[in-house]
C-alpha cells in the first residue's frame, strides 16, 4: 500500500492521519509506505511517472485512489471501519451531550454574576448620587439607613466580582478539556 | 428640598432602588441565559458537523434533539429579556420622577 502525501498539505495531513488510523483499527493490514513530496516540481514528476492527477493518492487492493474524498470512500467501503467510526462518533456524543450541560450551567452562572455586580453597580450609582444631593437635608436616621444600604450593596458587589471570577476560570478549564476530548478549537468563549 | 420630603424620597428610593436592582438582575440574566444557550447550540452544531456521518441514527436523533431544545430556549430567552427591559423602563421612569432628573444609567437604553 502506498500514500503519496504533499508537504504542508491540509488534506495530505488529513488523509495520512486516518489511513493510519485505519491501520491501527486492523481494517488495512498491508504495510504503508509513505513519500512525502516536497515542492511541486516533485509532484509533477511524480505525477508523470505514476499516472496519478492529485494528492494525497492511496494505492491499495491494485489501483489509486486520489483526492481525500476517494480515500475516505474506500475506507467507509470496509464496514468494520465504519462500525468503529459510529461507535467513536457515538462515544463522543455522550461526553459532548454532558460537557454542553454543564458549559451552560457555568457559562449561565458567570453571567448571572456578572448581572449581580452590574445591578449592585447601578443600586450604589443611585444611592450615592441621591445622598451626594440630600446630605444636608436627610435626616439622621436616613442618612444612616442610606449609608448601611451602601456597605451592604458595597459587600454584595464584591463577594458577586469573586464569583464571577470563579465562574470564568471554570469555563476556561472546561473550555480546555472541550479541546482535549475533541482535538479541536470550539472557539466559543 | 426640606427635611420631610427628603426623608420621604429615601424611603421610596430604598423600594424603587430594590425594584430596578431585581429587574437589572433579571433583564441580565435572561441576556446570559440567552448566550449561555446559544453557545451550547454552537458547540452542538460544530459537533455535529464534524461527526455527524459517523454517528448512528438513535444518536443523531438525541443531538438534533438537544439542538432544537437549545433554540427553544433562546425564542423563551428573549421573551423574557423583552419583558424585563420593559419593567426596567417603567422603574427608571419612577425614579426619574422622584428624583426629578433623568437617569442616565449606561445600559439601559437598548434592548440588549
Amino acid at each position: 500500500m502506498e500514500l503519496i502525501v504533499m508537504k504542508d498539505h491540509e488534506e495530505s495531513e488529513k488523509a495520512q492521519k486516518i489511513i493510519e488510523e485505519a491501520l491501527w483499527y486492523g481494517v488495512l493490514d498491508e504495510v504503508l509506505h509513505i513519500t512525502v513530496l516536497k515542492d511541486k516540481s516533485e509532484l509533477d514528476k511524480t505525477s508523470k511517472d505514476l499516472g496519478i492527477q492529485k494528492v494525497p493518492a492511496l494505492r491499495a487492493k491494485g489501483r489509486w485512489y486520489q483526492g481525500l474524498d476517494e480515500i475516505q470512500s474506500f475506507l467507509n467501503s470496509f464496514k468494520v471501519y465504519r462500525r468503529i467510526k459510529e461507535s467513536s462518533a457515538n462515544r463522543c456524543a455522550v461526553v459532548i451531550k454532558h460537557l454542553t450541560k454543564t458549559f451552560f450551567e457555568i457559562y449561565h452562572g458567570w453571567k448571572s454574576a456578572q448581572a449581580v455586580v452590574e445591578a449592585y453597580q447601578k443600586m450604589l450609582q443611585l444611592y450615592r448620587n441621591f445622598l451626594e444631593e440630600n446630605n444636608d437635608v436627610l435626616s439622621e436616621d436616613l442618612k444612616a439607613e442610606i449609608e448601611a444600604e451602601i456597605a451592604e450593596a458595597e459587600e454584595a458587589l464584591s463577594a458577586a466580582k469573586t464569583t464571577a471570577e470563579e465562574y470564568h476560570e471554570t469555563l476556561r478549564d472546561l473550555e480546555r478539556g472541550i479541546k482535549i476530548v475533541f482535538g479541536c478549537d470550539w472557539g466559543v468563549m | 428640598m426640606c427635611d420631610e420630603i427628603a426623608d420621604v424620597c429615601a424611603m421610596a428610593l430604598r423600594v424603587l432602588a430594590d425594584n430596578f436592582y431585581w429587574d437589572y438582575r433579571n433583564w441580565k440574566h435572561a441576556q446570559g441565559e440567552k448566550e449561555a444557550h446559544e453557545k451550547e447550540l454552537e458547540i452542538l452544531r460544530k459537533f455535529l458537523e464534524k461527526y455527524g456521518n459517523a454517528l448512528s441514527g438513535e444518536e443523531r436523533k438525541k443531538i438534533e434533539h438537544r439542538i432544537e431544545y437549545a433554540k427553544d430556549r433562546i425564542e423563551e430567552a428573549e421573551k423574557a429579556i423583552k419583558d424585563y427591559f420593559n419593567a426596567l423602563v417603567e422603574d427608571k421612569k419612577e425614579l426619574e420622577r422622584l428624583l426629578g432628573e433623568e437617569l442616565s444609567l449606561k445600559g439601559v437604553s437598548g434592548k440588549g
